[in-house]
């Protein structure tokens, strides 16, 4: 009998799971059902989306197809670029000015505090070699915005905190970019003495900024140019939609960040209030099936299989504390130098947990560059393990910290 | 010199043009772009923004520009398919039985006689020029009982017309919809057997429609309750839309799957969501809202699929014109003989047929469906026929109907 049954399952699977249609319902369907249970718990839903997606993924339960993988992330994409968009209009340029000074000595401290601890961490372990550990240190400095952000818009929440931590975003991911540039600069020199690589990489990684920011300026203008007010919230919603498509694809095909580019077009689109408020308003409609499709599908691609080799999961397990530790204390140290107060200072570092998106896109970009293979396999492959553990690891517990940063750095204040 | 100049330019942009198309997520947004401002162009020359979603696949797609892949379509099936789902199940919310008990019999009559009068004529007429199968001519018969709500309440509003005629207008309107939706799902289902039927006989192949539409229907009841379960106790929003587009997907899944119609369990689950007694009128509400860019870039996909590869320009007008005046004279004698049947006053006896002249995303979502079902797609024949004279015939008819009907209702509405 039973025997009769997982035959009837398997034969279901098989006829149903490689339709697209259904990967959306099913995901759909998990993510809220986990994510309705997560919130009962106290949990955020998006852990409850991850999960789902984890548990019905090809690696799992197989209700989603492999195959599907690549029209799965053109939701991805999207919905990154409709998070980057929904950040940039909440970017206030006064308020920025305001709190600029301290934000980039925040970023600063705690950028290079965890390059800095997770390279000391994986050296003295020494398992890896020096490059290695350093290109781990590297990655391990990129924040993945996307959940916290989910979380605050949850919420609610607003005020000081939340401009902190919206303002601590772009600097985090340009910072991070720049970080990387240098190290791989370094990096190429170190192992293929090529000279003048040094300063092809950083004008290669400038441009990588520079650019996305034009992408950005010019999506945000065109949305402005064709959504004037007198237009009806629909197609403000059409046309904004539109562009978000255009430009994450655009991005895709020039290698540029979508976070850059879409947070500028909200800031450019933003600059008009009411057009920025028609603008949320719309995405704001589409995007409570999109955040949890793009958690579920985030949650498809993580691997169990990860912690089954020992000697990875001892270096994952020290690259995920001395990160975490580098983010705290760096947040925490930059926030005292500039004076900043006890709640940015407490609970700042808490929401900068989350790490994949980029993560996964300078490992790709690693795992590409001819130097990063003369490395050898057993290397490579090692380091690949490494970050792909932090991420599910920080996945599943990133958006709980969040979720208590949040709250908590908001009250401080409001108590204050 | 220049020449060669010309020459590498295009090579230049050629390249371009193959970096960009190999993107579908850039097709989507260049579609949604170029369709809004094409629309927003229409509507200021008084037409539909359909047409200009529709014109903008028609620019971008293979036909002229190129920028959008011919097979755009596989990559972007799914929003087709959940498009079609949606607006199903919209559709079917529309079937409340309050609603038709409330109207008099003459008003069904009416209604059925014109449904039938439409399908009959198009169908005999376009199979008559000899040009198309009877499959294809059938469905494109039961595509034509389609009309265009939004146009004629546009319309309605402009003339600022009130009185018993628009009353009847508007109850004609959403049962035709309803009706030809029904009419054609049948149509779809009976199809392909007919075509594919080999060796089985009629009998044969009617019952296994039969079987096919009855498991349908079942499929929607069923996840129409589930629907209305899920949804009953969340209080928030959030929750609705994810959920009620969950289930949507899922049966359509499921549907295509094992052979059955998405459009009939569709249709059967908004009809029985919206004839539960509370708070399923939120579970379509948020179904509506999330929709118009799925609307927008169904049309422009729509567009993109226009072809009639293999099939001469003399015989694409002769089936377009056969289309489209059969159509009109299809709705004129029926409405007619229906008003006199039911013994309506002369002026909707007169005018009425040519008030529903116009034809809209009803249209376009059935003649589209076909793509996506899977039993069509060994029919590329017929889906292809059905797809290009439904999105031609919607563009002349919301041309040249929407001002006929903005005289019929004007002359009517004195009722």
């Amino acid at each position: 009998m039973p025997m009769f049954i997982s035959d009837a399952f398997l034969a279901f699977r098989e006829t149903v799971s490689p339709q697209p249609v259904f990967a959306l319902g099913v995901l759909l369907a998990g993510g809220w059902l986990l994510g309705t249970l997560a919130e009962k718990a106290g949990v955020p839903s998006i852990t409850g989306f991850i999960l789902a997606g984890m548990l019905l993924g090809p690696k799992m339960a197989g209700m989603v197809h492999y195959d599907l993988n690549d029209k799965l992330q053109t939701v991805t994409g999207i919905a990154i670029a409709v998070v980057a968009v929904l950040i940039g209009t909440q970017l206030n340029i006064p308020r920025l000015r305001r709190i600029g000074k301290a934000m980039v000595t925040i970023t600063v401290f705690q950028l290079f505090g965890t390059f800095l601890l997770v390279f000391a961490a994986l050296a003295a372990v020494g398992i890896l070699p020096l490059q290695a550990s350093m290109v781990l240190a590297a990655i391990a400095t990129a924040t993945s915005p996307t959940a916290t952000v989910a979380i605050v818009r949850n919420l609610r929440a607003r005020g000081d905190f939340i401009d902190h931590l919206y303002g601590a975003i772009p600097l985090d991911d340009a910072g991070c970019i720049f970080l990387f540039a240098g190290v791989a600069a370094y990096f190429s020199g170190f192992v293929s003495t090529g000279a003048g690589s040094v300063p092809e990489s950083v004008v290669h990684f400038s441009t990588e900024i520079a650019g996305s920011a034009v992408l950005g300026i010019a999506a945000g203008l065109l949305v402005r140019r064709a959504a004037s007010r007198r237009e009806s919230s629909n197609s403000v919603y059409i046309v904004s939609l539109g562009v978000v498509c255009m430009m994450t694809a655009l991005a895709g095909a020039f290698h540029l960040s979508p976070l850059l580019a879409g947070m500028t077009a909200g800031a450019v689109v933003a600059t008009s209030r009411t057009l920025g408020r028609n603008v949320i308003e719309g995405l704001e409609r589409l995007s409570p099936p999109l955040y949890a499709v793009f958690f579920a599908v985030a949650g498809t691609e993580l691997d169990p299989g990860v912690f089954g080799h020992m000697p990875v999961v001892a270096l994952g397990a020290i690259y995920i504390v001395a990160r975490a530790a580098g983010k705290y204390s760096g947040v925490w140290l930059g926030a005292k130098v500039a004076g900043s107060e006890v709640g940015i200072r407490r609970y700042l570092g808490l929401a900068m947990m989350p790490h994949s998106g980029i993560s996964v896109g300078l490992l790709l970009y690693v795992q590409s560059s001819p130097a990063f293979r003369a490395m050898g396999h057993g290397v490579t492959s090692m380091v690949v393990s490494v970050v792909l553990m932090s991420v599910f690891v920080n996945e599943l517990v990133g958006p709980v910290l969040s979720k208590l940063a949040v709250s908590r750095g908001s009250s401080t204040e409001r108590n204050r | 010199m220049t020449g060669r100049a010309a020459g590498s330019l295009l090579t230049a942009l050629e390249a371009f043009r193959n970096v960009l198309t190999g993107q579908p997520v850039l097709g989507i947004g260049l579609l949604l772009v170029g369709g809004w401002f094409l629309g927003r162009a229409m509507s200021k020359l008084g037409l539909p923004a359909m047409a200009g979603f529709i014109g903008a696949g028609v620019i971008l797609g293979p036909m002229v520009l190129g920028v959008v892949h011919s097979d755009l379509h596989d990559e972007l099936g799914v929003i087709t398919e959940v498009a079609v789902a949606l607006i199903a199940v919209v559709i079917g919310s529309e079937i409340a039985p309050l609603k038709i008990r409330a109207m008099d019999r003459a008003m069904a009559v009416m209604t059925s006689v014109r449904l039938l009068a439409t399908l009959l004529l198009v169908s005999v007429a376009l199979r008559l020029t000899g040009l198309v199968s009877w499959p294809a001519a059938l469905l494109l018969g039961a595509i034509a009982a389609a009309t265009a709500p939004a146009t004629t309440v546009a319309l309605v509003r402009d003339l600022k017309a009130r009185g018993s005629f628009i009353e009847r207008l508007y109850s004609t309107v959403a049962l035709e919809d309803a009706g030809c939706v029904l009419l054609f799902s049948v149509t779809a289902v009976f199809a392909p057997g007919f075509l594919l039927r080999g060796s089985s006989g009629i009998p044969e192949m009617l019952l296994s429609g039969l079987l096919r539409a009855s498991a349908s229907i079942a499929t929607g009841v069923g996840f129409g309750f589930v629907i209305s379960r899920a949804t009953r106790r969340s209080r928030r929003e959030n929750d609705i839309y994810i959920i009620g587009l969950a289930l949507v997907c899922l049966m359509t899944a499921l549907a295509n799957s094992y052979g059955l119609s998405p459009l009939l369990a569709g249709l059967a689950s908004g009809a029985l969501l919206a004839n539960r007694r509370r708070g399923s009128r939120r579970v379509t509400n948020a179904l509506e809202g999330m929709a118009p860019p799925l609307y927008a870039a169904f049309f422009a996909i729509a567009g993109t699929e226009i072809s009639f590869r293999g099939t001469a320009w003399w015989a694409t007008t002769a089936i377009l014109t056969t289309a489209v005046l059969s159509r009109a004279a299809g709705k004129y004698l029926g409405a007619g003989l229906g008003a006199a049947a039911s013994g309506e006053h002369p002026l909707v006896r007169r005018y009425m047929g040519a008030a529903l002249l116009p034809q809209g995303g009803v249209a376009v979502g059935l003649a589209l469906f076909l793509q996506s079902s899977p039993e069509f797609v060994s029919l590329p024949e017929v889906t292809s026929m059905v797809v290009s004279v439904t999105l031609l015939s919607v563009m002349v008819n919301e041309l040249v109907g929407a001002p006929v009907s903005r005289w019929a209702i004007s002359r009517g509405s004195t009722l």
